[in-house]
């Protein structure tokens, strides 16, 4: 098959979104840790005005971090899938542009690798950051969010096989809840066994994400494509 | 007699619906009009032709060379646009040039601009931040056909282009088909669909009537108009009539109705009034005349 | 270019009777050429088809002649033909008279009369 052009990663998300690779991360990763420190603001804040340091005294601990943390992560997470069904606006046209399917699978392939970007950049600054600033998540909670989202990047390409829609999406928002809930419950019970758990998790992660992309691409050109 | 597309056998099998055999040829350097009530099956067939649905079977022939719809050259040299969610809702006017300029070797952003003003789509100066999901029906429609003529192809295929356009706006559409046409004089050629051809009427060269998936007439306007005649009479007379009619419809006082040319003589003695079918006239006598066929 | 968009006479017909009318006046001369298919269906938002049919009937009956690429241009009319032309016309023109005459109930000499009248206020 000829082709007059063949598309970077870049350029294939850039016809379904607008926005570049790079500019994708960097936009995402900016929202996240801005996104995390307003919230804290407004806890602060919250308590300043009821004059009680309920938040960040006595049941202040690296919970309330933790669990922030992962939110944003989530939150970026999720709005990340789409699937660009025929009917969905948009297409339509995706599916008549050059490159057809070999375009779509580019671009899913370059959200993959910002979603992974994303959430290394994130956690990684958290990291780095949680030993000079204050309200931070822990360095070894930042580690264990880190391979979490990884693992949950894999998942959530699982999940868009699902065929009924509600249920996708409902997926899509609960299953990083859950998995958010679970790690902060983790980390605050089993410290030292962490370690271990991290390391599991990201063998999982790393096997995962490359499986789950084929197969969920596999299954969307058999069944969404063309049909 | 060039054919842009030659269509083969093809066909698409749905649940409830099957599309096909259909078999034609579209005629190079016109405009063709794909007539049908909904449900005939039109987007089906253009979606096909433009590779965005897979077909079952069957074979088209582009340009009287190229086969395959998911090559990007031929890609190139067809424009193509539906009516409807076309584009992504939440992409702004410039998001749309970004991925149109990306998506396609020839697309032109200056005249995609000038177009957009001619559409009078309201575009702040330079910032294009709009998202589409705000544009009334008739505006979404009207910059989907921004893009696609702001590109240098070879072939217009366009779903439904009229259905979300006020008057106005169709009659610059059309100007903008003729336009198209004239700019490589016999090179280039349009196919639209509709299931009102009152309004692009006049830029209809040729025409493709389809019902329940199949291809029920088709023809040149002139030998279409030369083919049937429009046939009024008195309700008395109109029993006599009826054996000779392809299709009709009447009431109390008088009877109205598409029938073959060749029985124009038996026509006028039944105290008839024969006169030249406009193509909306034609287009609803063998509509309804598919319709009735499929009653029985 | 004058056409009926609702009239009962096809579009194809009215084109090519006033172009007919043209050349036999002698408005448009030996040479001259025909507005293009595209141009003129554009100017009078018609079908292209319509233009062509419109110019292959006057091709058929010799006035015109299809040059490649140039487009249509008029045939030199011989005078015999011009002529014949206008009898043809005469004659039809005198049919119609006679059979409103015979309507209104007029004799011969009265129908005579009257052309002497209207043929004297002409040359006038």
């Amino acid at each position: 098959m000829q082709k007059c052009k063949t598309f970077t990663l870049s350029q294939a998300m850039q016809i379904y979104t607008g926005k570049s690779l790079v500019r994708t991360v960097i936009f995402y990763t900016v929202k996240g840790i801005i996104g995390y420190f307003f919230v804290i603001l407004v806890l602060l804040l919250l308590d300043v005005i009821s004059g009680n340091f309920y938040v960040y005294g006595e049941f202040f601990n690296e919970s309330v971090s933790n669990i922030l943390l992962g939110v944003e992560l989530s939150v970026m997470l999720f709005m990340f899938q789409r699937t660009y069904e025929k009917e969905d606006s948009g297409g339509k046209f995706f599916r008549s542009v050059t490159g057809g399917f070999s375009t779509y699978q580019k671009m899913k392939t370059g959200i993959l690798f910002s979603e992974i970007l994303i959430i290394a950049l994130v956690s990684g600054i958290f990291f780095a950051a949680s030993a000079i600033f204050p309200f931070m998540p822990g360095t070894g909670a930042c580690l264990t969010i880190c391979v979490i989202h990884l693992f949950d990047v894999g998942v959530m390409n699982f999940i868009s096989i699902i065929p009924k829609r509600e249920i996708k999406y409902f997926l899509w928002m609960i299953f990083p809840v859950l998995l958010d809930a679970g790690s902060v419950v983790l980390i605050a019970i089993a410290e030292e066994k962490i370690g271990l758990f991290q390391m599991i998790t990201a063998i999982f992660a790393i096997i995962l994400i490359p499986l789950s992309q084929k197969i969920m691409l596999n299954h969307y050109q058999k069944n969404y494509w063309n049909t | 007699m060039n054919h842009v597309i030659e269509i083969k056998g093809l066909t698409k099998n749905y649940k409830d619906f099957t599309l096909g055999e259909i078999s034609a040829e579209i005629p190079c350097g016109f405009s063709t009009a794909l007539i049908g009530a909904n449900g005939a099956g039109k987007t089906t067939l253009i979606d096909i032709l433009c590779g965005v649905t897979a077909k079952s079977t069957g074979e088209t022939i582009y340009f009287e060379e190229m086969t395959d719809i998911g090559e990007s050259r031929l890609r190139n040299r067809i424009g193509y646009c539906s009516s409807m969610n076309f584009f992504p809702a939440d992409c702004t006017l410039k998001e749309v040039e970004i991925s149109m300029e990306l998506g396609f070797d020839n697309f032109d952003k200056e005249k995609f601009s000038k177009l957009c003003q001619r559409f009078k789509l309201e575009v702040p100066t330079g910032k294009k931040r709009k998202k589409l999901s705000k544009f009334s029906d008739g505006n979404k429609m009207r910059t989907y056909l921004a893009a696609v003529l702001a590109r240098d192809t070879e072939l217009l295929v366009l779903d439904e282009p009229a259905s979300s356009l006020d008057p106005l706006a169709r009659d610059i559409l059309c100007d903008m088909f003729r336009e198209y046409l004239s700019e490589r004089d016999g090179e280039r050629s349009i196919i639209f669909s509709t299931h009102n051809i009152a309004d692009m009427e006049n830029v209809t060269d040729y025409a493709i009537f389809m019902a329940n998936g199949k291809i029920i007439e088709r023809g040149f306007i002139e030998e279409l108009k030369q083919k049937y005649i429009l046939v009024h009479g008195d309700a008395e007379n109109f029993q006599k009539a009826k054996p000779f009619m392809m299709s009709f419809s009447g009431n109390r006082t008088s009877f109205e109705g598409i029938a073959l040319a060749e029985h124009a003589g038996m026509l006028k003695r039944f105290d008839t009034a024969i006169e030249l079918p406009t193509l909306q006239q034609l287009s609803i006598g063998i509509l309804r005349k598919a319709e009735n066929n499929a009653e029985v | 270019m004058k056409i009926y968009q609702n009239s009962n006479e096809p579009i194809y017909q009215q084109i090519a009777a006033q172009f007919r009318e043209q050349i036999l006046t002698g408005k448009l001369k030996a040479g001259d050429t025909l507005p293009s298919i595209r141009g003129l269906a554009q100017d009078l938002k018609i079908s292209v088809i319509t233009t062509m049919k419109a110019y292959e009937e006057l091709s058929s009956e010799g006035l015109v002649t299809a040059s490649k690429g140039k487009g249509y241009y008029v045939n030199a009319q011989n005078e015999q033909m011009l002529k014949e032309q206008h009898m043809r016309q005469l004659e039809k023109n005198l049919s119609d008279a006679i059979y409103s005459a015979r309507i209104a109930g007029m004799g011969l000499e009265e129908v005579e009369q009257t052309l002497e009248t209207l043929w004297n206020i002409d040359e006038i």
